[in-house]
């Protein structure tokens, strides 16, 4: 019954990497910061997904790590935006291309 | 296994805990004007390793009723957890408690806690007082874990441990630029030793698999391991001895090492640290045992330091180096005793070395105390009747040291001395020279406590001038002074109906060592009295005559003009070539060939073509390199994205 | 084929969830303003929610909505308001780097695929998987000898030391130069990497 498991490992594999082009190609620091949650909202699809093909308790273990995975993206996101308030704070704009200094 | 096995890994803890306490009371002080609590920082200190005492007291008689193997030997041991496994050798983090342990670490434990009492008293106007104690109480964990250590690994991590203690109290006090050059003299010569040892267990291990003490030895007993490769892993761990317990090549550091407050030196650089070598090739007495070759080394090589360390004992003015000469001196009689195959003599010197040694280098620090930190003998003399508890307790441990019955070192020295001539013919020839090495020790330690305590006053001092010797040390210094006149009992029969108690009771533990030792050595080891009371009355006869002449000599009044307070106290003329002689070849063969090669290479660089060629290489292989690396972010996440999916498609493509 | 009207009626919610997911996802890629974007993550999210209920993880879909879409993606709103980002869909959304890196995320997701697709034999929806509720959710987290305890003492204090550091992070400092923020920003709108880059440094040398 259900829906086909690879059906949605697909949508999770599509979603992760539209997430990950946006992380990697806009430049705009927000939006790479949204891109990073969409991967990790695509991996805990995915996680979701593959728990619902094992049997008996072991497929509730698919939907323990996403709470965790939760949790810790919203650590990620508090601290992520916290930095993106400092880099705004620092040039007035969100241009990740401004902030090249690492190689001196 | 006894329910005192248990405790062992609290042996080693207490201490430690006692150094991380310290040393948070050390930092959270370290604000206020004169540092964190006084009271409580010494009694932690103390406490400590009086507790590990107590545990030891407990371990050993628990090991009384252990169950014995078939060499009679008893061992507590516990295994903590494996700490790491490299192929199929776990290593495990564990330790064992034999009679040697015992006998070690009741030494150990038992002058350390005196050492921290006698260091309350000796730097309570530190303003570092906790950092020190702190320092004091990790080495103490160190040296607890190097001598319970079950295994060449765990026994590292104590060696590397002392080597860090040693580095930090010689450095102790750190605004003088001198004293840091000690410390990192000290820090580097350890690590050439250090690389010995770490070959020598990485050869017994790719040999034979074991890593811990039983392992091995029963390896070497079992005739698995053998032949040049034991050999050469024998000699690279002897390296590791060379280092740490200061023998030639690499002794230089140790009378450096003085440069760290006193009680640092009498525990570490005299009585614990130092003897950490001889306890290390007595715990491996039968692979030692097996390199007859490698035993003739450590004999020639203690005999040499012996004499090196006795003649520049000679020479020095500062009455710490005197000491701290005397001390490799010792140590070479140790490592003579080890080199004719008398483990339990080596071991019993160096129990009753720490006494002594311990008794002389805190009486020295009293003396330096009372006199507001001077330690120049020229600036002495005459202090017997202004010290006069400091006079006792320094007179039994010249009594002892010289070998003068029937204090401690005439016990021990006398048997080293009886073990050398009952040998074969290269051991009776370095029998020879140890004794005229012991004319010497009596010459330069007579030499000593008369410059210091007797003749003519040469700075006028009144007994007002002295600062008073606190509570805590004199109780240290009665201890050590009782121990010092009766250690060497133990080898008397007063403990039992055997003569000599003390090798009964190590018997069970190096007596396989030492019979395998002697077997390869071709000895003939039979109770020899006749033998034992001639070496007995020649070791006496020439303590009494070196200590009478030097007596006498030392005596008179002396003509030399007396320095001023803070003056250079190296020796000079042909003391200070031969003090200096080994500081001397590694300028030469090691220093000066370092600043040559950079002297060819700054001159090859400011050459017209050669220079810019090659600065010009280096900067293009440089900037080729940066050129390579990206500054933005997004080319960064680019480009480790592109290996990622590359991986990815390799393994996807491979695994289908 | 005959399927019964519940079978059919998932297949449409699912496919209805799906395409809404993945265009608000695209949504986010090419929105020219943060804001817009944000409001398609939400998008996004609440369709993964709604996939995450039909996937009989009730519990989840109800955290997903909670969490996610309603407390970080306020935050994010939140923070894109408060700074007023208005100058940002001046900024050019690609340049001559985002076309070459482009190939990646589809070479990711196409890898991804295949794989799966690979072994789709060994994936088949298990019978006897458990409706992951409330109730069998909480027992298998606070099992009582085999729970996840530690991890989740652990997380809160993860929590903790992220909001810490983010007050740290982002409070402006008492004695800072009050003319930090007004610095110029420069033409970084131009969009030339090399002019951008440049200014990055004056930004860091400046300060």
């Amino acid at each position: 019954m259900g829906i086909d498991p690879v059906a949605i490992q697909a949508l999770a594999a599509a979603i992760f990497a539209i997430g990950l082009a946006a992380a990697l190609l806009r430049r705009n620091l927000f939006i790479i910061l949204m891109g990073v949650e969409l991967m990790l909202n695509a991996v805990n699809l995915s996680l979701v997904g593959f728990a619902r093909t094992l049997p008996g308790d072991a497929s509730l273990i698919g939907s323990l790590v996403p709470i965790f995975t939760i949790a810790v993206a919203a650590a990620e996101a508090c601290v992520g935006l916290a930095m993106v308030i400092c880099i705004t704070r620092r040039r007035d704009d969100a241009d990740a291309d401004a902030y090249a200094s690492m190689k001196e | 296994m006894p329910a005192a096995a248990h405790l062992l890994w609290l042996i080693p803890v207490l201490p430690l805990l006692g150094a991380v306490l310290n040393g948070f009371l050390a930092l959270a002080g370290s604000r206020t004007a004169d540092g964190p609590n006084r009271g409580i920082v010494g009694f932690l200190a103390v406490a400590a390793p009086a507790l590990s005492f107590v545990l030891v007291l407990i371990c050993a008689f628990a090991l009384e009723h252990a169950p014995k193997d078939a060499h009679g030997a008893a061992m507590l041991s516990q295994s903590l957890w494996t700490w790491f496994q490299v192929g199929d050798v776990p290593v495990q983090l564990g330790f064992a408690f034999d009679r040697l342990t015992a006998v070690m670490l009741l030494f150990v434990t038992g002058i350390g806690t005196l050492i921290h009492l006698y260091s309350i008293g000796y730097m309570a106007q530190d303003r570092g007082f906790a950092r020190f104690m702190a320092y004091l109480n990790l080495f103490m964990f160190a040296m607890i874990t190097l001598v319970l250590g079950d295994g060449l690994v765990v026994t590292f991590l104590g060696w590397e441990g002392v080597g860090l203690c040693s580095y930090l109290l010689i450095g102790f006090w750190h605004q003088n630029d001198d004293y840091n050059d000690a410390a990192r003299k000290a820090f580097v010569m350890n690590r050439i030793g250090d690389l010995g040892f770490l070959l020598g267990a990485f050869i017994l291990v790719w040999a034979c698999g074991h890593l811990d003490y039983v392992g091995i030895n029963q390896a070497v007993l079992g005739g698995q391991l053998g032949g040049s490769t034991l050999a050469a892993a024998c000699l690279l761990l002897f390296l590791g001895c060379t280092g740490k317990s200061a023998q030639i090549p690499l002794l230089t550091w140790l009378p450096d090492a003085m440069a760290g407050p006193t009680p640092v030196s009498a525990l570490i650089h005299a009585a614990t640290m130092v003897t950490s070598g001889v306890y290390l090739v007595a715990r491996l007495g039968p692979a030692f045992g097996a390199c007859p070759d490698v035993l003739n080394v450590i004999l020639v090589v203690g005999c040499l330091t012996a004499v090196f360390g006795a003649v520049a004992g000679l020479f020095q003015h500062d009455i710490k180096k005197a000491l701290a000469y005397s001390t490799v001196s010792q140590l070479g009689f140790m490592f003579m005793a080890i080199g004719c195959g008398a483990y339990t003599v080596a071991i019993f010197h160096v129990f009753t070395h720490a006494f002594f040694k311990a008794t002389l280098f805190l009486g020295s620090g009293a003396v330096i105390h009372g006199l507001g930190h001077e330690q120049d003998m020229r600036r002495m003399g005459g202090l017997a009747k202004l010290m006069p508890f400091t006079w006792i307790v320094m007179f039994i441990g010249w009594w002892a040291i010289i070998g003068l019955p029937p204090f401690a070192g005439f016990w021990s020295k006398d048997l080293i001395l009886e073990n050398l001539f009952a040998g074969n013919a290269l051991t009776m020839t370095v029998g020879v020279v140890a004794v005229f090495t012991a004319l010497l020790t009596a010459i330069y330690m007579t030499r000593m406590l008369v410059l210091t305590f007797k003749g003519q006053p040469r700075v006028e001092r009144h007994r007002g001038d002295l600062h008073a010797l606190p509570l805590s040390m004199g109780i240290s210094l009665a201890i050590l002074a009782i121990g010092s006149a009766v250690a060497g009992c133990l080898w008397m029969g007063i403990f039992g109906e055997q003569t000599a108690w003390f090798q009964h009771y190590l018997a069970g533990v190096l007596g396989g060592g030492e019979h395998l030792a002697r077997v390869r050595l071709h000895i003939d080891h039979e109770e020899n009295h006749t033998l034992a009371y001639v070496v007995a009355i020649m070791g006496t006869l020439t303590a009494v005559t070196g200590g009478l002449w030097a007596w006498l000599r030392w005596t008179r009044p002396q003509t030399a003009a007396v320095p001023a307070h803070g003056t250079d106290t190296a020796p000079t003329g042909f003391g200070g070539a031969w003090t200096y002689a080994f500081d001397r070849v590694y300028d030469l063969a090691i220093v000066l060939p370092v600043r040559l090669i950079s002297l060819v290479s700054y001159g090859l660089a400011s050459l017209p073509l050669v220079g810019p060629a090659a600065s010009g290489t280096a900067r293009f292989l440089a900037d080729g390199y940066v050129s390579l690396q990206r500054s933005r972010l997004r080319s960064q996440l680019t480009l480790s994205l592109a290996g990622v999916v590359a991986i990815l498609a390799v393994l996807f493509f491979h695994l289908k | 084929m005959l399927h019964s009207l519940d079978q059919i009626l998932t297949a449409i919610y699912f496919w209805g969830f799906a395409s809404a997911a993945v265009l608000c996802a695209f949504g986010i890629l090419f929105g020219r303003h943060p804001l817009n974007a944000a409001i398609c993550l939400i998008g996004t999210m609440l369709s993964l929610a709604g996939i995450y209920a039909l996937l009989a993880s009730p519990f989840l879909a109800v955290l997903q909505v909670l969490v996610y879409a309603g407390a970080v993606m306020m935050l994010v709103l939140f923070v894109i308001m408060v700074l007023n980002q208005a100058r940002d869909h001046v900024l050019p959304r690609f340049d001559k780097l985002s076309l070459i890196g482009a190939a990646l995320p589809v070479l990711i997701g196409v890898l991804a695929v295949a794989t799966v697709r690979h072994d789709h034999a060994a994936l088949t929806s298990s019978a006897t998987a458990v409706r992951a509720g409330v109730e069998p959710v909480a027992t298998a987290l606070f099992a009582p000898t085999k729970g996840y305890y530690l991890l989740f003492e652990l997380v809160g204090v993860l929590l903790l030391v992220a909001v810490v550091g983010a007050v740290l992070l982002a409070k402006r400092r008492l004695d800072a130069d009050p003319g930090t923020t007004d610095h110029p920003a420069g033409d970084a709108a131009n969009g030339s990497v090399a002019q951008a880059g440049q200014n990055g440094k004056d930004a860091h040398h400046g300060h």
